[in-house]
């Protein structure tokens, strides 16, 4: 029973590409190299990010809400429009009051 | 002074790794996914974790077993992606493998055979006696490689190599 495994050894059926090994110990040497790289990438693309949502959240802060003045709303008034806010104000109850 | 020296002694450099296991590894992984181009990516996916992990290996007598361990572990994660094979039995899509990849040297029959044979093992029992027969690992080293116990190991090795007895004179 011993002997068929003597006879076989180590030996296997399985052939490799002439030079793979060297190619292959050349594709290995590089994984540092790569790693470096990856790890690097990585950082720059959450400095990137971070750098973005700060932007974003700055320039939504600064950003002052819009409020039109007196002017502004008379000025986008037909004249129609000017004339009856004016009799409304004219008329209205409780400023007449104020004045009394 | 002692431990700078003990420290300096158990260093051990990606490169020196790579020298020294890329081509036992590979044919390890060779046997366990037997195509090579398969063969080739579980190599270098093997290596990128072997160089995220080995500053934190501190047992320099342990790099062996350790090594194994992350082949091992990603030959059989490869497998079972592609479902090529079940957790308890051997698998009939990589003996098929072993007769239709470019790589395989048809001519040799005894070898073919024996291959064979070693396939049709459960991935257990095909890490034990791959380990043992062709890497010469100890039972200690396969015990880290594949969490089990010494004497489980020496029955699983032992009943491997029934099996392939078996398979070859049949």
């Amino acid at each position: 029973m011993e002997q068929s495994f003597e006879k076989i050894g180590k030996k296997m059926p399985y052939t490799v590409p002439d030079g793979y090994f060297e190619q292959m110990h050349e594709r290995l040497s590089a994984i540092p190299r790569r790693q470096r790289r990856v790890v690097t990438l990585r950082w720059v693309s959450i400095a990137a990010a971070f750098v973005l949502v700060a932007s974003a959240g700055f320039f939504a802060l600064r950003q002052k809400p819009q409020v039109n003045t007196m002017a502004d709303v008379v000025q986008s008034l037909s004249d129609e429009e000017l004339a009856s806010w004016l009799e409304f104000n004219d008329n209205d109850v409780f400023l007449a009051l104020m004045e009394e | 002074m002692n431990i700078f020296l003990h420290k300096a002694a158990a260093a051990i450099s990606f490169e020196d790794v790579i020298k020294e296991f890329e081509q036992p590894l590979y044919w390890h992984i060779r046997r366990m996914v037997v195509d090579h181009d398969d063969a080739s990516d579980v190599l270098q996916e093997t290596f990128i974790r072997i160089y995220k992990g080995l500053d934190s290996l501190r047992d320099r007598d342990a790099l062996r077993g350790w090594v194994y361990k992350i082949a091992t572990n990603e030959s059989l994660r490869h497998l079972s992606r592609k479902r090529e094979m079940t957790l308890s039995e051997g698998s009939a899509a990589l003996m098929d493998r072993l007769e239709s990849s470019p790589g395989v040297d048809l001519s040799d029959g005894t070898a073919l055979r024996f291959q064979k044979a070693l396939l049709s093992l459960s991935p257990q029992q095909r890490t034990v006696f791959s380990l043992r027969y062709y890497d010469d690992l100890s039972y200690e080293e396969i015990a880290e490689v594949t969490g089990s116990t010494v004497n489980t190991l020496k029955v699983a090795y032992h009943n491997a190599k029934e099996k392939i007895k078996n398979a070859i004179l049949a």
